[in-house]
């Protein structure tokens, strides 16, 4: 495996908030191309700074007493092929303006990734930012026709700042791609992880058309509901909102109803799917009306879990049963608190993010390794899913 | 009324007491970002007296939209609960000439952000800013940014590995299509090479501070031997030279003397704060700096300068930002050390701030309100900006000898 050359010594730069996480990534790195090293793998083991026991770069952000901010590296970069880890959703980093308490928001660490890139630029050999949860990806169109559209011009600015790949999981909307037409921009999805940690995680829950069933919680996310049904081989039933078009509440259509299409859930357990859980209302309300239709244990799978508006209508909604469990990945920031629930899942997502550096930085073809559906055609004897995943923990599986 | 004598280039050179005869471009929009709504509204104020001025009834009547009471477009800048945001425009920018104003220290603006209530921070402020471009850029006759306090003005060199955030700002704004970035006292000019080809400038707040001193300090003169300008620091000389040579004043200055042998952070550590000037014994003293942040030394320059017997003790500084509160400074009120702070509306005061006995506010508004009408008619701005003529008849009037 991994037979192509490295096209220069690795170099990931975490955010402050993130650092964990990063860290994480860096170890599962050096443990992969140590056991490479060590086996005499491939002729690159030997290229200087393949192997480190840190990839991680030695820099600093550094925020002023104003709030504004500069960022400094403290190590060589020229010639790496440098890997950038942001995830905006982060809040666990508070500072003081003037007295004032600023928890630094989605803008600040855009801004901190921009300063991180623009002081790289000449210097490394290339700049690939991994931004697991797209920054502004809900501001994908214009409801308005004055209106600003932010996560285009947020890839038209990482284009033309030299940025060579990007890597996005799970996009709110993939049409964003558009903005930057030549960039080398990649989707790979949690769906495998999220399935493994859900079969591995639930002795009840089973992959059979007849016990459990597929739910798109409302009609934008069809597509992605669409895509777990047909790989998992489940039944697929869809939620969508019936609005009043005849009149208009604060530039929308009021909501009147939500109505149910699909097959019959009652007896089943049922798999919600949505890229994001917000608020988690969407979520909550969903499951409330399966649970009355009589379904049997309702999983809610997102890759990113926010709980802008705190854990307590989860807590409610597991003491009264209406859900088994919420699954969703580390991609982006989680309290520690969430962390601690019952009915919360934490899927595993570094091994993946390691693989991805690993592919990209080896000029891997990675189109093929995320879209291929014929690589993976047997997992645990029932799933075809189409999407990168890490070779050695495949192999594991099929050992075991 | 006409300061100005009238001759060839005339047409062209802007006249803040009577008519501009050059076309206004198009209708004015002032759009205010969260945190400069109270500042546009003076700006407002004083942009439709200015407007009301204009006689020629042609002239005015001739361009729709020239006057108006209100020239202020609203905008929302939304917030998800994420934290995330959104600008929509609520009227319409078609064809306008827009003026954003943007205070980027205004930390007192707040948003939800997972339940919890977040202050602003100069990132914040800076995206929404770029987020009101994007919703106006393709309609808008042309777009115009009033940033007073120049954001990242103060990272604007390069001494280890690390960012040019002020250069990049510059550059982003730029490349969003903005025609004019008007900021005042940038803490370096020379970041300008960021953004050759647009129009950037850089204005003083000189003549507005003199003026407000006059009105607060009763018995105000600027006569040798009884008044000096002093400067805080070797890079503030410049700023400082120019209210000493103005105002007909010796000129005294701090510098930082260091210990080039030795590294400590990646600079040389500052051995001493030395004095280079005549005796102030028994002077009033101002000490002239771009902004105040935490204030400590301006602090430990007035008491320098109490010590060596000045009488009294004046700071000027376009922004005052009091990052770490205004204790000290009510202290050392108290204790006598200095008499007046003179910094500009041009940012956001805290409320306490603007209730100290020894805080004077200098209002900025009506001057980027002729600014504004002067763009709008694509004026020559030199003789609007250049603060000497101004001074020099202030001077002139209140019967100071120069």
């Amino acid at each position: 495996m991994l037979q192509l050359e490295p096209y220069g010594p690795i170099g990931i730069i975490a955010h402050n908030a993130n650092r964990d996480f990063v860290r994480a990534v860096s170890d599962v790195l050096y443990q992969k191309r140590k056991k490479r090293l060590d086996n005499n793998a491939n002729p690159y083991v030997h290229t200087p700074g393949y192997c480190r026991s840190d990839y991680i770069i030695d820099s600093e952000l550094i925020r002023f007493q104003t709030g504004e901010g500069k960022y400094q590296i403290e190590e060589s970069i020229r010639g790496h092929d440098i890997f950038i880890i942001t995830d905006v959703l982060s809040h666990n980093e508070t500072l003081d303006i003037f007295g004032y308490k600023h928890v630094l928001s989605p803008d600040d660490h855009y801004r901190d990734l921009l300063r991180i890139v623009s002081t790289c630029s000449g210097k490394a050999r290339r700049i690939n930012v991994i931004m697991p949860f797209v920054y502004e990806g809900r501001q994908e169109k214009r409801e308005t026709s004055n209106e600003s559209m932010d996560v285009a011009a947020m890839l038209k600015q990482l284009y033309e700042l030299g940025v060579a790949n990007l890597i996005i999981f799970d996009p709110h909307d993939g049409r964003i791609a558009n903005a930057v037409p030549l960039m080398g921009i990649d989707f790979p999805k949690s769906a495998y992880k999220i399935i493994s940690t859900l079969l591995s995680t639930f002795d009840t829950f089973k992959l059979d058309k007849d016990k459990t069933i597929v739910v798109s919680p409302d009609e934008s996310g069809v597509n992605r509901g669409i895509f777990y049904s047909s790989l998992l081989n489940l039944p697929l039933g869809i939620f969508y909102r019936d609005r009043d078009y005849s009149r208009k509440i604060d530039g929308e259509h009021p909501i009147k109803n939500y109505e149910y299409l699909g097959d019959d859930i009652s007896g089943r357990d049922v798999l919600i799917i949505d890229d994001m859980i917000n608020s988690g209302s969407t979520m909550l309300r969903t499951s409330k009306i399966l649970k009355v239709h009589g379904a049997r244990d309702i999983y809610c799978c997102a890759t990113f879990g926010l709980f802008t508006d705190g854990l307590d209508t989860f807590d409610e909604a597991y003491e009264d049963g209406v859900i088994k469990s919420v699954l969703c990945t580390n991609l982006s920031y989680h309290t520690p608190d969430l962390l601690e629930r019952k009915w919360y899942v934490n899927v595993d997502m570094i091994p993946y993010v390691a693989r991805i550096i690993e592919a990209i930085n080896a000029n891997e073809s990675v189109t093929d390794l995320i879209n291929s559906t014929s690589r993976i055609t047997d997992f645990l004897g029932q799933m075809r899913i189409g999407e990168l995943f890490d070779e050695d923990e495949f192999e594991d599986n099929k050992n075991s | 009324m006409t300061s100005v004598p009238a001759d060839e280039k005339s047409y062209s050179r802007y006249n803040q007491y009577g008519e501009n005869p050059m076309a206004p471009i198009a209708p004015i929009g002032l759009i205010p970002l969260k945190g400069s709504v109270e500042f546009t509204e003076k700006v407002n104020y004083y942009l439709t007296t200015r407007r009301s001025e204009y006689q020629q009834e042609a002239f005015v009547s001739k361009y729709p939209g020239f006057y108006r009471q209100d020239y202020r477009i609203e905008v929302e800048n939304a917030r998800f609960s994420s934290g995330e945001g959104k600008a929509v425009i609520k009227n319409t920018v078609r064809g306008h000439d827009l003026y954003i104003i943007s205070d980027v220290m205004n930390p007192s603006i707040t948003y939800k952000m997972y339940g919890q209530l977040n202050h602003m921070s100069p990132d914040d402020h800076y995206q929404d800013l770029k987020r009101v471009i994007l919703a106006c850029s393709g309609k808008a006759r042309r777009i115009n940014v009033i940033m007073p306090f120049l954001y990242e003005s103060r990272q604007h060199k390069r001494n280890a590995r690390e960012s040019l955030d002020c250069a990049f700002a510059l550059e982003e704004l730029y490349n969003l299509g903005v025609a004019n970035i008007i900021t005042f006292d940038a803490h370096d000019e020379r970041v300008a090479n960021a953004i050759p080809l647009s129009g950037f400038e850089s204005l003083p707040s000189n003549y507005q501070m003199i003026k407000e001193m006059y009105r607060q300090i009763p018995d105000l003169s600027f006569t040798k031997g009884k008044f000096m300008v002093v400067s805080p620091d070797e890079g503030g000389i410049g700023r400082a030279m120019y209210y000493a040579s103005i105002l007909g004043v010796p000129l005294g200055t701090f510098y930082k003397r260091r210990d080039y042998t030795t590294v400590v952070n990646g600079r040389n550590p500052i051995i001493a704060h030395e004095f280079l000037g005549d005796s102030v014994e028994g002077m009033d003293i101002l000490i002239v700096d771009d902004m105040i942040s935490s204030g400590d030394s301006m602090l430990d320059i007035a008491k320098a300068m109490k010590e060596r017997g000045a009488r009294k003790v004046f700071c000027a500084a376009t922004f005052g930002l009091f990052t770490e509160g205004i204790e000290n400074f009510n202290k050392a009120y108290e204790a006598g050390i200095f008499d007046k702070v003179f910094a500009t509306n041009l940012i956001y005061r805290r409320p306490e701030l603007l209730e100290a006995p020894w805080f004077a506010d200098v209002n900025m508004c009506k001057f980027v309100a002729l600014l504004i009408d002067a763009i709008n008619h694509d004026a020559s701005l030199s003789n609007l900006i250049n603060p000497t003529e101004k001074i020099k008849k202030l001077l002139k009037e209140k019967g100071e000898n120069i």
